[in-house]
């Protein structure tokens, strides 16, 4: 998507998107609950203006907000506007992407708001890694996951810590001997699996 | 011995590689590309994974919040009727108890209508109901009188409530002459040459019932 042509007013937060931003950040779910009521009329209008029946507004909406909260928790939303066009454009871009359509040619240069094209192509990405996920058997994606400290990553609560191939061995109910392998061929059928997508594939070789 | 350094990646990723093995490892990397690169694409495999699970989970955690959101609104919508649905029954009972009781009303304003008669009884009698029973015996119609005598006014029944005997002169209709008369009274007497000669009226008053007389000289 184009950069804004004109130079972004200067925004300050309101209260409400500075209380919404700290909610997102901390995880917390009586924030997120909110949203639905508060802001999807706005979305499903933007998409109804589409006028065409492949763009389900609620599937816009959901998607958009797990762009939002997800950028929200990576500091990429720069705070140069409210929540809700921040929503908004995020969620434009999806309708423009589902339609096949290049959001470079329909750029909103109207001073608010632009985001990064990459900032978008990355959770297509994690679709698609998601997807190749789920190919593997459930024992080598509980051990990868493991291995990667996922619950830890997923879950503020838990502490990451050292993840031993006994503890593992344990957690999973398999020879403490055999985990050092048994990762490595979980960790190569997973490469095999995504060698096959190009766009995976394109990342890990940048 | 060789060793297969690409048996190393994994721990030394994940920083649990020991030391003296570390060392051997990280001169490995300066020269050799291949593992190089396999090492960098492993951080990167690393990094994709989580960020796809981190992804997942918030999706997961976003799909649970709509949910949420939607059942709150379902649930809002639901009270909003519940509270509707009673307003509206609420409101019905009360038009339907006024209206009740208009009905009651009206229904009871007929019966006194019906009623009336019984009830007004009294009153008819207190407004002269008895008294246009009455009967004035004379002087009856017509009757030729000589002014220069008494002459004497008599009816029946007598009267129960204090009234007044009239007489009205007939070409002018004007009142000649008017005397209260007590109850249990029924006759009265009117003094001679009380009235000129001529033609007259007389009536108990509250009454329809009336009588002529003509006085001659």
């Amino acid at each position: 998507m184009q950069l804004s042509q004109t130079e972004p007013k200067e925004y300050h937060l309101s209260e409400k998107d500075k209380k919404i931003v700290l909610g997102i950040k901390n995880y917390d779910s009586h924030v997120l609950s909110k949203f639905y009521n508060e802001y999807y009329e706005s979305i499903k209008k933007m998409v109804i203006q589409f006028r065409n029946p492949a763009l389900d507004p609620e599937d816009i909406f959901q998607e958009g907000l797990i762009r939002a909260v997800m950028n929200i928790r990576e500091n990429k939303f720069k705070e140069n506007s409210s929540f809700l066009t921040y929503l908004n454009r995020i969620c434009y871009y999806i309708c423009l992407k589902k339609l096949g359509k290049n959001p470079d040619d329909y750029p909103l240069n109207d001073g608010i708001i632009s985001i990064p094209d990459e900032e978008n192509r990355k959770f297509e990405l994690y679709e698609r890694v998601l997807s190749a996920m789920k190919q593997l058997d459930e024992k080598c994606r509980d051990l990868i996951n493991l291995r990667f400290y996922v619950d830890e990553i997923t879950n503020p609560e838990e502490k990451k810590k050292l993840r031993s191939y006994d503890a593992m061995a344990n957690k999973l109910n398999i020879n403490p001997a055999s985990v050092g392998q048994f990762l490595q061929r979980c960790l190569k059928k997973f490469k095999e699996i995504v060698k096959n997508d190009s766009e995976i594939q394109e990342y890990l070789e940048a | 011995m060789k060793t297969n350094y690409e048996d190393w990646i994994e721990d030394y990723i994940e920083g649990v590689l020991p030391e003296s093995d570390k060392e051997r490892f990280e001169n490995e990397l300066k020269s050799n590309d291949d593992l190089k690169n396999k090492c960098r694409e492993r951080t990167k495999l690393h990094e994709l994974w989580t960020n796809a699970a981190r992804y997942e989970a918030t999706k997961e955690e976003v799909i649970g919040a709509i949910k949420k959101g939607k059942n709150k609104k379902r649930l809002w919508i639901r009270n909003f009727s519940i509270a509707a649905s009673v307003i509206v029954v609420v409101s019905l009972s009360i038009v339907l108890f006024l209206n009740n009781e208009v009905e009651q009303t009206e229904k009871l304003a007929e019966d006194e209508n019906t009623l009336q008669p019984k009830i007004n009884l009294p009153e008819n009698k207190a407004s002269g109901g008895e008294l246009q029973e009455l009967v004035l015996l004379k002087p009856a119609n017509d009757t030729l009188l000589n002014g220069s005598e008494s002459i004497v006014f008599e009816w029946t029944p007598e009267l129960k409530d204090s009234s007044a005997i009239t007489i009205l002169d007939v070409k002018t209709d004007s009142l000649m002459f008017k005397e209260s008369i007590l109850p249990n009274q029924n006759k009265f007497m009117l003094k001679e040459n009380t009235l000129p000669p001529g033609n007259y009226f007389w009536f108990i008053q509250k009454t329809d019932k009336k009588e002529s007389f003509t006085i001659i000289e």
